[in-house]
């Protein structure tokens, strides 16, 4: 195995959980006078996720040293310290150069922002995480922007951001199509449309469900399908009427459920009713992380801030990787002044765009492209 | 339980409703919503009851083809305006209630007083923020002043936490004499000891500070000074 193919091995063992396996390749890339720096980064990242962040950042200063273009070992590096602790003075040096080499790593900025913060820097964080917004992978900094406006205007200003940061996820997107799935049997024509939810193409969906309930009005899954391509066209209130009538023909339906929640969040002084709406989705799909997510939202809307907490924390059970979930979370801790945890899921969410999100493998399958 | 005829024209009027969206018709839709409002039906029963029963029914129509597309789309606006008079505002109505809310010495943390602050306001009360490493004198000043219904104590260290009983005295000699000491924050729920000897109300969180200054049904709101 050459060094090239043997990082791409250890990130092979780390997806199908064999950890001891990349745990050792990674201990024999520490013992060895290896100088490639994909192999000491991937040596590097498997340390990092194993919580040996003193190794982890000795390899990929070592990478760095053999490159100092060598981008996921900056991530490794700055990840690394930041979970150190007490190391901002490095980290923030870390994270400045990358920004240099990598103006447009999106998940750059966002980890940059998050080092600001906790060294006490939010000015400069905020400036960090609205250049990140636009960039890929800087999604995570919405959600961040968020409990910053929080903490520092209050809970007026810090909805209003968690909403403006919900708006462009396809969660609901996704939620949706799961729940017409999970419904019971489908017309051809519903499942077609369904998939164009998924593509974003909601004029195709719109004429799908237009279709199917030309044959049958009373269609459930046609009614619901063309609540959410109106939504997603932005036709809030012709949304809502066509799903209020699936909740007439079938109450309880949840893909009407995800539609009529969502409706019903848009408008102002609805939040009690999105509530509602959205304690029925989560007896309907309690597995499904978002329902928690959006019911967690609508609590918060409404003022009921502990129970808010609690759905948050149920979203955060059911997908530990979800970091809009945990970001919500994070948002309930703030309003009960549990400020360390709060920041702890939001840094439990960075740990985990970067291990399950599969960041640094991207980044170094792109320098073996670039090679 | 509405009586029988409240029912009638709850329904009539939702029948009124959708015959308004339909006809592009926003003054009737209007009008319908807010003939019910006037008869003493409460905004949500006028949601649940007239807006919910119309939309479903325009969705009906618009599925079987009753209604074009453009009248389906035409129909956002009407809902729009009624909506508007059917949901309840975001920020609850002002309840008259001034709340003076700040910081002790010895904590630099303004979060916690600002989301505190704000969740009073959206209850609907009146906020005297003092923002952080605020003296303890300056309570007593700023409840005087506002005759404040209640003081909140912010603390999220020991050093701050240590001001409370000092506070609690100086508002005692309150020439108003009735502000209710809150005290709030992580450093009272780790050790709410001192906050019951000195005689303030603990409260955990932004909602439970919300909770013990908002009035149960009943109470008569504090007037506003002359």
């Amino acid at each position: 195995v050459t060094p090239a193919h043997h990082w791409q091995a250890v990130r092979e063992a780390l997806a199908e959980g064999r950890t001891d396996v990349a745990a050792a390749a990674a201990d024999g890339v520490l013992g060895s006078a290896t100088t490639d720096p994909e192999e000491l980064t991937a040596a590097a990242f498997v340390m990092l996720t194993s919580h040996a962040c003193a190794e982890a950042a000795e390899l990929a200063t070592r990478a760095i040293r053999e490159d100092f273009g060598c981008v996921p070992a900056y991530v490794v590096l700055g990840s690394a310290y930041d979970r150190l602790g007490g190391a901002y003075d490095r980290s923030l040096l870390v994270w400045s150069e990358l920004i240099e080499l990598a103006p447009k790593l999106g998940v750059a900025r966002v980890l940059h922002g998050e080092s600001l913060r906790a060294a006490g820097l939010p000015g400069e964080a905020r400036g960090e995480w609205k250049r990140a917004v636009p960039l890929p992978g800087g999604e995570r900094a919405r959600w961040d922007l968020a409990l910053l406006e929080l903490a520092q205007e209050g809970l007026v200003a810090g909805l209003a951001a968690l909403r403006g940061a919900a708006s462009p996820d396809r969660a609901e997107d996704r939620l949706f199509v799961r729940a017409l799935a999970e419904s019971g049997p489908l017309a051809s024509g519903v499942e077609k449309g369904s998939r164009k939810i998924t593509n974003g193409d909601a004029l195709a969906a719109t004429e799908a469900a237009r279709r199917e309930l030309d044959q049958r009005p009373d269609d459930v899954g046609a009614l619901a399908l063309a609540g959410q391509a109106l939504l997603q066209c932005g036709s809030d209130s012709e949304a809502l009427a066509a799903s209020l009538r699936a909740l007439t023909l079938k109450p309880g339906y949840a893909p009407a459920l995800v539609v009529a929640g969502s409706a019903f969040t848009r408008r102002p002084g609805l939040a009690g009713h999105a509530v509602a709406t959205f304690e029925g989705l989560v007896r309907a799909l309690p597995s499904a992380s978002t329902a928690h997510v959006l019911l967690a939202e609508a609590l918060l809307s409404a003022g009921r801030y502990p129970e808010a907490l609690t759905a948050a924390a149920r979203a955060v059970a059911a997908d530990p990787g979800d970091a809009r979930a945990r970001s919500v979370l994070a948002f309930a801790l703030l309003v009960a002044d549990r400020h360390v945890e709060a920041w702890w899921h939001v840094s439990r969410g960075a740990d985990h765009e970067l291990v399950a999100g599969g960041v640094i493998w991207d980044l170094l399958e792109q320098r073996q492209v670039a090679s | 339980m509405r009586p029988a005829s409240e029912e009638g024209r709850v329904n009539d009027e939702a029948i009124a409703l959708y015959r308004a969206l339909v006809a592009d018709d926003t003054s009737a839709a209007l009008a319908a919503v807010q003939r019910c409002i006037a008869t003493g039906v409460s905004r949500s029963e006028v949601f649940e009851s007239v807006i919910v029963p119309a939309l479903s029914a325009l969705g009906e129509a618009w599925a079987q083809r009753r209604v074009s597309e453009d009248v389906l789309a035409c129909s956002g606006v009407a809902v729009d305006q009624v909506m508007a008079f059917a949901a309840p505002p975001d920020v609850a109505p002002d309840t008259g209630i001034v709340v003076v809310v700040g910081t002790a010495e010895g904590d630099a943390h303004a979060s916690f007083p600002t989301i505190v602050g704000s969740a009073l306001s959206l209850a609907g009360h009146r906020v005297v923020d003092l923002g952080c490493e605020v003296p303890d004198v300056a309570f007593l000043k700023a409840s005087d002043e506002s005759g404040a219904a209640a003081v909140v104590v912010c603390a999220s260290t020991d050093a701050a936490a240590t001001h409370l009983p000092r506070i609690a005295r100086l508002l005692a000699r309150s020439r108003t004499g009735e502000a209710r000491l809150i005290a709030a924050g992580a450093a009272f729920a780790a050790d709410p000891g001192p906050v019951a000897a000195c005689g303030a109300t603990l409260a955990r969180d932004a909602a439970a500070v919300s909770a013990i200054v908002t009035p149960s049904a009943g109470t008569a709101l504090v007037e506003e000074p002359s």
